[in-house]
């Protein structure tokens, strides 16, 4: 192994010695707001070798492959993921002018629990061998546990953090039984062996396979995989919603596509028609299910099993403009939820009926939330229109058009939350006149946020370009 | 070169965002010590210095596009792509010829003047602000439009200003009669943009391209293989239907209705957007399209008809309105006809030489017209004014200069374009154009009897209206500031000069192949041979107009009464604008009306609200079902994934089996 070689792991590496220096400086000071800097620093540092050096290849050999393998995909994935992280962290900031619940977030331990996630999250892009991925999946979950449950006053939080624990650890169960059928099967662990091992169907392998996949689809929260969301996403303290919303998406969705395009690409026949089938259900179910909904963070929940729904278009379609059009829907899907979360939290509103007439009281704040609806339901010019565009494109283009035109009918049921909650905000009066005020670093978050559904829709490019490169390296 | 063309086109748009961010600021509560009106001025300044910095980028580039002096050769740039598509894309850019140096010279010069002009006219106004944020936004969205390289650009800015011309003609949003006008102006022109939606798509269809290069490279190779890929059909449907989207916005007739109600809108409004730059853009749009166009002959034909139509259509209506600005809209649609008569007969480039100068005289009269309006405290009837012009004595010179530019008096700008049309018309091959040439000479005499009733009820005689509020109004009238005047005396140069300045324009080969024109086509060419009968007609019916005017206007006016009340039919039919808005009433908006409370009650409560209420409440009820299966119970959701496991990997095997 020489040096420029581990020097591909740089990112991680640094994120990793980061997070250990991080919880000397929480420990030590217990100044929230210098460990919140920091890590936001640690994200920004730990992107910028993938920005100058975004190198592939293998490394640490190990029965037939390789534990790690680097590729302009995985560049991609940990970029998004590094970026997004580094938006969030502002959510945990304290500020003058807070509610409880960002009082029980802005905690030093707080931001060492999402660098430890986030580190978690990169080993899973990367992971080329399933103990690897074994060991990504359970770092990026267990902070998240962890941090569901931070408000241990709070029965709701506790139970949220149970439950996220107790499913996560049957599905991660599951997911190693999966990962040791596959073993048995085969005699490796390595994707690069297992691809030409699974070239020979067998029961045993798609016994394995489905199992396998399970680890990312109940972390994706697809149907019907997805009953934890809802109740870990209202029951978690709101920064850590949005956390948990946005970032282990990109990771998870990163970590299915690798699989599908390395070694179950020979069992496309029985994956692509199962996802499909999971990706119609969770954009009908979830799209419906979120129009009865009253409380937000129930609704942005099954909003989330919608949007993964749409996400899983562009991976079945399975091709480069598939997977670019996911990645890119990614990026979208995290801003959009990471700014109405913000959103939420700037208003302090937990039910649908606390947006009533937000016009009146933040006329700014209410056009910001405009923006990321717009986008959420994908309208045109916003984002969120590119990106569904995108992915049920490229599904017709791989053969999915029954998929594609589902997505359009689950898109249209989608869209009438959105524009339910902008009628609230712009039509309905108030239930008091007074003028709101939004802690400074949550205007960071949406003003970035909202800027970026807007430019992203006009100038779709700046990032699908990236995204289509990233997957076409995967063939 | 490049960057100074994107620079022109985005600085009317950066103007107007850098005016609306000043709603952010809360101005009284972080400055106390400023006036309530600081925003305003703040606004006023960007809006209007960011597009008189455009004027002076359009005017460079306009010079350094002609041979004499830089020799800038036409050139496009692309800024970037929104949608890429396997098959086809669209992408933003500018293309900078001939044609839209033109435009962009006629937009910002009109709209400059207009911006300085307002900072007068709307002084008092509590939200100019938001009046100047219109402005300058529909001069991005109308740069965007006449520079565009492709007709999807160009449709977004074609709806971009029919949304600014909505929100300014209902600026005054407080009064009924404002809102009514901008919805009646944005469903004439939906109407008319439906048709040209269509005809987008069936071009998209055909050549599979909307961009102008492609498009018209396909055609001319179409053309001579002779291919029937490209069938004389769709083209005629295409052009036809085109043709209707640019009927609605220039207000031709039969789609005309909403530009005389659109003067409910501020003054300055109506000089910019209906009258020099907006209701131009069909004129300018089918000229861009002149390829499509000299291939369908048929449909050119019709241009012409239409053209002439509404030139006399209008000008007859003109004689008798009372409103001296729906004098003017009147007057601005016969206009209109005019340009499209031209294009009839394949002279595009005396329609766009007619457009460059009508810009600057219709511009000076409506800002003449505002002027006066404005100096009588907002009385617009010219049968209760009168004897202005010691009052007013510059606009009254001013107006003379755009009304004898109007009416086509040499030296003014107008006799130098009109007189071309005219010339081209009647020289049209097979003697097509004469008709034509009939109808605009007619216009052309009405044009100068309704230019100098203006003049002569309003500033000559005496003052009409005795009551005691009209003596004090009258009292009162006073001359308008200089930021009214400076800007009304640059486009009466334009109104004095810009005919012998531009006269260039008049022949083909000024155009540098913006323009194409089929080698039969030969109006504009022989224009130059016309017999000398036929050139002076119009002239001398134009001073005849103005003969006629005086003598019945300023002199004796009781004898105008006389001929209204012997010609009573004629005179209802004008006065009543040939009751085009009675029969559409009766035609369209009852029976709509009827059809749609028809289908409110039967087809839409009942059917169409039930499916959607039924699929509505459908969604929802399965919503609340599913919702049932979220009991909260950990292991109600361990059973359900692991009882989804089972039967989708049992369905699995089975089927690998």
């Amino acid at each position: 192994m020489t040096l420029p070689t581990l020097f591909l792991l740089a990112p991680i590496l640094m994120l990793a010695v980061s997070c250990l220096l991080l919880l000397m400086v929480g420990a030590f000071t217990n100044n929230t707001r210098l460990t919140g800097t920091l890590t936001m620093l640690a994200f920004l540092l730990a992107a910028c070798p993938l920005l100058t050096h975004p190198g592939s290849g293998m490394l640490f050999a190990a029965g037939g492959g390789h534990l790690v393998s680097l590729s302009p995909f995985t560049a991609m994935a940990c970029l998004l993921t590094l970026a997004l992280a580094a938006l969030t962290t502002p959510l945990l900031f304290p500020s003058r002018i807070t509610n409880n619940e960002s009082r029980i977030t802005s905690k030093p331990e707080s931001f060492i629990l999402l660098a430890l996630s986030v580190l978690g999250m990169l080993t899973l892009i990367v992971a080329s061998d399933m103990l690897t991925l074994y060991m990504g999946l359970e770092l990026m979950s267990f902070p998240l546990y962890i941090m569901a449950a931070l408000a241990r006053d709070d029965a709701k939080s506790s139970e949220a953090g149970l439950k996220y624990f107790v499913l996560g650890g049957f599905a991660s169960g599951l997911t190693l039984y999966g990962i040791s059928l596959l073993y048995a099967a085969t005699g490796t662990t390595s994707f690069a062996p297992l691809a030409t091992a699974l070239a020979a169907p067998a029961p045993i392998l798609t016994v394995g396979l489905v199992l396998t996949l399970l680890g990312a689809l109940f972390k994706l929260s697809m149907v019907p995989f997805h009953m934890w969301t809802p109740d870990v996403y209202e029951g978690a303290p709101t920064p850590i919603t949005a956390i948990m919303a946005a970032l282990p998406k990109i990771a998870a969705f990163a970590l299915l596509i690798r699989l599908t395009m390395g070694p179950f690409l020979a069992l496309a026949h029985t994956w692509q028609p199962a996802l499909a089938m999971l990706a119609a259900i969770s954009m009908l179910a979830g799209a419906t299910m979120a129009i009865v909904q009253t409380n937000l963070k129930r609704l942005l929940a099954y909003s989330t099993i919608a949007n993964v729904g749409f996400i899983a278009t562009g991976v079945v379609a399975a091709n480069p403009a598939g997977q670019g059009g996911a990645l890119f829907y990614l990026a979208v899907y995290a801003l959009t939820t990471l700014g109405l979360f913000a959103a939420l939290l700037a208003t302090g509103a937990t039910q649908t009926a606390h947006l009533k007439g937000l016009a009146t009281r933040s006329p700014l704040l209410a056009a910001l939330m405009l923006i990321l609806l717009f986008s959420l339901a994908g309208v045109p010019p916003f984002a969120g229109f590119m990106a569904k565009f995108g992915v049920f494109l490229a599904a017709i283009q791989g053969g999915y058009t029954n998929l594609a035109i589902v997505g359009v009918l689950a898109s249209v049921i989608a869209a009438f939350y959105s524009l339910w909650l902008i009628k609230l905000m712009y039509f309905e009066q108030p239930a008091s006149a007074t003028a709101l005020e939004i802690p400074a670093p949550l205007q960071i978050v949406l003003a970035v946020t909202a800027a970026l559904s807007l430019i992203l829709g006009l100038l779709p490019t700046l990032l699908s370009t990236l995204t289509l490169a990233a997957a076409t390296a995967l063939y | 070169m490049e960057n100074l063309a994107t620079l022109t086109i985005l600085l009317p748009g950066l103007g107007a965002l850098a005016a609306a961010l000043t709603y952010l600021i809360p101005f009284q509560r972080a400055l106390p010590f400023t006036k309530p009106s600081l925003p305003h001025h703040i606004a006023m300044l960007f809006t209007t210095g960011s597009v008189l910095a455009a004027a002076a980028g359009a005017w460079t580039i306009f010079l350094s596009l002609q041979p004499t002096t830089y020799n800038l050769q036409p050139f496009s740039l692309e800024w970037f792509t929104w949608l890429a598509l396997p098959t086809w894309q669209v992408s933003f850019g500018a293309l900078i010829d001939k044609l839209s140096a033109t435009m962009l010279i006629v937009v910002t010069t009109v709209s400059a003047c207009v911006h300085v002009y307002s900072v007068g006219y709307m002084h008092d106004d509590p939200s100019r602000r938001r009046f100047f944020i219109y402005l300058s936004a529909f001069t991005l969205a109308m740069l965007l439009l006449v520079t565009a390289t492709n007709l999807v650009q160009m449709f977004l800015g074609w709806e971009g200003v029919g949304v600014c011309s909505y929100l300014l003609i209902g600026f005054w949003h407080h009064k009924a009669t404002a809102n009514a006008a901008a919805i009646k102006a944005f469903i004439v022109n939906r109407v008319a943009d439906a048709a040209m939606l269509v005809g987008l798509f069936l071009l998209l269809h055909t050549f599979n391209s909307l961009t102008y290069a492609d498009i018209f490279g396909q055609l001319a190779q179409a053309i001579t293989n002779n291919e029937s890929r490209i069938t004389n059909h769709d083209l005629n449907l295409i052009a036809l239907l085109i043709f209707v989207g640019a009927m609605g916005k220039s207000a031709q007739f039969g789609l005309h209705t909403w530009l005389p109600d659109a003067m409910e809108g501020p003054t300055p409004v109506s000089a910019l957007i209906h009258a020099a730059t907006m209701v131009t853009a069909g004129v300018f749009l089918l000229c861009r399209l002149s390829p499509l166009y000299e291939a369908t002959p048929a449909v050119l034909h019709l241009v012409g008809w239409v053209g002439a139509i509404t030139a006399i259509f209008a000008a007859t209506v003109g004689l008798t309105q009372r409103d001296i600005k729906r004098v003017i809209a009147y007057s601005t649609c016969s206009q209109l006809g005019y340009m499209f008569f031209a294009i009839g007969v394949s002279a595009y480039p005396a329609a766009m030489f007619h457009l460059t100068t009508h810009a600057f005289f219709k511009g000076l009269l409506f800002l003449g017209a505002g002027s006066v309006i404005h100096g009588m405290h907002h009385e617009q009837d010219i049968f209760k004014m009168g004897a202005l012009r010691k009052a007013l004595p510059i606009t009254y010179g001013l107006m003379w200069v755009g009304s004898l530019a109007l009416a086509g008096i040499p030296p003014f700008a107008g006799f130098f374009s009109k007189d071309l049309i005219l010339e081209s018309a009647y020289m049209a091959p097979n003697g097509a154009g004469v008709p034509l040439y009939l109808l605009g000479t007619a216009a052309a005499f009405l044009t100068a009897v309704y230019g100098f009733r203006i003049i002569f009820m309003a500033f000559n005689g005496k003052f009409q209206d005795d009551s005691k509020h009209g003596h004090h109004t009258f009292e009162h009238a006073h001359e308008s500031p200089l930021t009214m005047l400076i800007p009304m005396s640059v486009l009466g140069f334009g109104a004095l000069a810009s005919g012998y300045l531009l006269s260039a324009m008049g022949h083909l080969a000024w155009w540098q192949g913006a323009i194409t024109i089929n080698e039969h086509h030969t109006a504009l060419e022989a224009a130059e041979n016309i017999p000398w009968y036929a050139a002076y007609a119009p002239l001398l019916l134009g001073v005849a107009g103005i003969a006629l005017a005086w003598h019945f206007f300023a002199v004796h006016r009781n004898k105008a009464k006389q001929a209204a009340e012997t010609f009573t039919l004629a005179y209802a039919i004008s006065l009543n604008k040939w009751y085009v808005d009675e029969f559409y009433n009766f035609l369209w908006v009852r029976p709509t009306a009827a059809i749609a409370r028809l289908l409110s009650s039967v087809g839409d409560k009942l059917l169409i609200d039930g499916t959607v209420n039924g699929t509505a409440a459908a969604a929802w009820a399965a919503g609340q079902r599913l919702r049932t299966t979220q009991t909260g119970l950990v292991y109600h959701y361990g059973f359900t994934m692991l009882a989804a496991l089972v039967l989708g990997l049992g369905y699995i095997l089975w089927r690998s089996l």
